[in-house]
């Protein structure tokens, strides 16, 4: 398994869009081993940061595809902090 | 039953839960019995239908005073043991499957065995369909067992949790079925 983080964009997009990605557990979790962690969305920028756990880049590539947002990097993560606390991935 | 399994699946998770057939604690409290001679191969029971948050995870933890992360803290489950979320409670489902099959033979029958196997996380926010049909029935003395196939699956219709039951129910005029509850030598 491997955390990635994908820098997205879609201007205008709207708090109903963005929840439509979301809204059944199929969507988050496309197969047993594959789920969009986290999310992040800006109105104004139009910005998307996007977390996902997979043992296949590739998963993620296809799920981000289907979202129709503008995909400008995904990338391996080796560390997070969050709240004081750093967990090596 | 108003709704077949698969149907119910194809609605919303909202609409899902709206055909929720958990007894209320009244139905409990009167509880009509169901004979060996009402279900046939086929009958379905009611379907408990529930929709949790990482709320009712954390009660189940001090419940339990079961306090693996892998519970209630999230940025350990996720970042940790490489998780979805915070994950339902292998014994809460035990509990409810027990108290489903409890509530379906009350007052003079018997939840005699069941067994399943635990295939898929379950995390806050999904909504669970416990589901089950009697598979077969057979006629020994005193009382008549009943086998059962059951799940619990989620919104989008992935089976989590498949198993087996088998229930002991009293004939129609008959006696309750003996407690303690013996299974017969020839089953």
């Amino acid at each position: 398994m491997a955390r990635y983080l994908a820098i997205c964009s879609n201007p205008g997009i709207t708090e109903e869009q963005f929840r439509s990605k979301f809204d059944r557990i199929k969507k988050w979790r496309p197969d047993r081993r594959t789920w969009v962690i986290k999310a992040y969305c800006g109105y104004d920028s139009g910005d998307l940061v996007v977390e996902c756990e997979t043992p296949d880049k590739s998963n993620f590539d296809e799920w981000l595809k289907n979202t129709g947002w503008n995909v400008k990097s995904v990338n391996e993560i080796n560390l997070i902090h969050e709240a004081g606390t750093v967990w090596p991935l | 039953m108003s709704i077949a399994l698969d149907e119910l699946l194809k609605l919303e998770p909202e609409e899902i839960i709206e055909h929720d057939e958990t007894p209320s604690m009244e139905d409990l409290r009167n509880p009509k019995q169901i004979y060996f001679e009402d279900v046939e191969v086929g009958t379905e029971l009611p379907r408990y239908i529930n929709h949790y948050s990482g709320v009712h995870f954390n009660r189940w933890c001090i419940a339990m005073e079961n306090t693996h992360r892998v519970h209630y803290d999230y940025p350990h489950a996720m970042n940790h043991d490489k998780l979805p979320g915070v994950l339902f409670h292998g014994t809460w489902r035990m509990s409810i499957v027990a108290k489903w099959l409890k509530n379906w033979i009350l007052p003079n029958g018997w939840a005699w065995k069941s067994s399943w196997q635990i295939r898929d996380m379950v995390v806050p926010g999904e909504v669970t369909v416990l589901w089950g049909t009697v598979k077969d029935k057979h006629e020994v003395e005193g009382y008549g067992l009943v086998e059962l196939d059951f799940g619990i699956v989620n919104q989008d219709g992935v089976e989590g949790a498949p198993g087996s039951a088998t229930v002991a129910l009293p004939y129609r005029g008959g006696d309750p079925v003996p407690y303690p509850f013996v299974p017969p030598a020839s089953y």
